[in-house]
């Protein structure tokens, strides 16, 4: 079991580029593909055992799920399940939740995401993190997607950097003539592409999305949908959804969790299901699965 | 649980349960016609069928209704999408009946020996015929995976009495007219029956898919 901390004395790297190592050291410590013939894509997480308790209390447990690059892996099931829990060990944002540690292993494109080498911030800067609720910065559009940029030093080529956000984010058409206008003047689905714009502005690897379109109205939600769709030919997209017809229109995997009866007699998230998402939806293997999918549990 | 769609679903099966009684009473009443010349054989076919074929659309209806509104998915979207195949199977079993119906004729005089045995064996491809639409329905009711096995098997029956038939008549001097319409009336009929044997076996698999979720790719796609 390994208890999260911060690492103040961790100083963020200058690594920009996806798939070099996260230690701060800088030791390559991943190694290319060798069989090419290998058709699954490449494996970016790969989590064995993972469990979190808060304060002592087991949230979730035993988790071993793969993640591969290039695809929408999307997260289902009931309130409470640890689905969002499950995220957040992803980039180590529990980290930052008083009590909260984490068990098991985590692997993040062969290297130990919670290994005593790791910087935190780094994590956190090449796996972004999009939120339920849009929380743009009371700043300028512009200012929004700078921010990051700024924070870690890729302060070259400014406004082709945020012009490269925006364009991904499918926002650059609607905002590229105010710029400088504060991004609260936009709309929620508007201010929710430019989280993931600022998200993308750091060039990340893996982009989490916890409940992205639930303040959001169906027209805008299209339009996040279509974002992640078109955003998995660059990156990793892991989506925790409450939206079941969300999952099956995005997600090339989905996993489904659950609880069962944890070991002090509460409640604990546990992985029940994971598979393509056609096989979900269609042909589950777990009953709970079928329960749940066809809305008979949860 | 989501009680209203549970209710809508059971609703659409109970709705295909009757539609396939009808049909099944169909290719009974259509066997009667042809072979006894039953005038009222011939009319309880006919609304047997219309009446299916009014299910039919409301079937239909309520499947289109059901994915729109409800949008099921795994066990629940394989027993939709059973129901709208099946639902055309038996559609397809009772117009087939009643296109048996529609041929019924005595046949001429002089036919001795060959009249006693296209009869006989179009009397066996009906009741079977029946017998394999009710039998396919219950399969599906009751979520029976193993049952195109059984189906296949009585439908084999069924296409070696439709053999039977067309040997027969080509077997028969030709050559008089009365006697060639007769029997060809007659080789229409044992075709329209061998489909519904066919029809009864597509609820079948259709009902296997729905339990395994495997789909069949031997489905008999025939559109009669």
């Amino acid at each position: 079991m390994v208890e999260i901390e911060a690492q103040p004395d961790a100083a963020p790297t200058q690594m920009a580029t996806r798939g070099v190592p996260l230690n701060v050291a800088g030791v390559a410590t991943r190694t290319a593909p060798t069989d090419l013939s290998v058709e699954q894509p490449e494996l970016v997480f790969d989590c064995r055992e993972i469990g979190v308790r808060y304060n002592g209390v087991r949230a979730l447990r035993d988790v071993n799920l793969q993640i591969r690059r290039n695809a929408v892996t999307a997260l289902i099931g009931p309130s409470g399940c640890g689905k969002s829990t499950f995220l957040r060990c992803l980039n180590r944002m529990n980290d930052l939740i008083p009590g909260a540690e984490v068990d098991g292993v985590c692997l993040y494109h062969d290297e130990d995401l919670y290994g005593p080498n790791i910087d935190a911030i780094e994590v956190r800067k090449r796996i972004g993190m999009v939120f339920q609720k849009p929380n743009p910065f009371p700043k300028s559009i512009y200012d929004n997607i700078a921010f990051g940029p700024r924070v870690v030093g890729l302060k070259d080529h400014l406004d082709d950097r945020i012009e490269e956000a925006l364009r991904r984010a499918a926002l650059w058409d609607e905002v590229k003539d105010r710029l400088k206008e504060g991004a609260l003047s936009l709309s929620g689905g508007q201010q929710q592409r430019l989280c993931i714009a600022r998200a993308l502005a750091v060039e990340p690897d893996v982009i989490l999305m916890d409940e992205p379109c639930s303040a959001l109205d169906p027209i805008s939600t299209a339009a996040i949908e279509d974002l992640m769709t078109s955003l998995k030919t660059d990156y990793t997209v892991v989506i925790v959804t409450h939206n079941m017809q969300q999952a099956a229109r995005v997600a090339d995997t989905t996993a489904f969790f659950s609880t069962d009866q944890g070991e002090t007699g509460t409640r604990c998230g546990v992985l029940i299901e994971v598979a393509a998402t056609e096989k979900i939806f269609t042909k589950p293997e777990n009953e709970r699965t079928e329960a749940y999918v066809t809305g008979r549990f949860g | 649980m989501r009680i209203g769609f549970q209710d809508e679903l059971d609703e659409l099966c109970e709705g295909i349960q009757t539609e396939g009684r009808l049909a099944a009473t169909a290719v009974a009443e259509a066997t009667h016609a042809l072979v006894d010349w039953q005038v009222e054989a011939f009319e309880s076919t006919l609304v047997a069928e219309v009446e299916v074929r009014r299910l039919y659309h409301e079937t239909e209806t309520r499947v289109e209704t059901l994915l729109a509104r409800q949008a099921p998915v795994a066990g629940d979207l394989r027993t939709v999408l059973a129901v709208l195949h099946i639902n055309r199977s038996v559609e397809r079993a009772a117009h087939n009946a009643a296109r048996v119906a529609h041929l019924a004729t005595p046949p001429p005089r002089r036919m001795l020996v060959e009249e006693a045995v296209i009869t006989d064996a179009l009397r066996a491809m009906g009741d079977r015929g029946a017998e394999m639409v009710r039998t396919a329905m219950d399969t599906f009711a009751r979520r029976d995976a193993n049952a195109a096995l059984l189906l296949s098997t009585l439908d084999e029956l069924v296409d070696r009495e439709n053999e039977k038939i067309a040997d027969t008549i080509l077997a028969i001097d030709i050559n008089d007219p009365e006697l060639r319409q007769w029997a060809g009336r007659m080789l229409f009929a044992a075709r329209w029956l061998e489909r519904v044997g066919d029809h009864a076996v597509n609820v079948a698999e259709r009902t296997t898919y729905m339990v395994t979720g495997e789909p069949n790719t031997a489905a008999n796609q025939d559109a009669n």
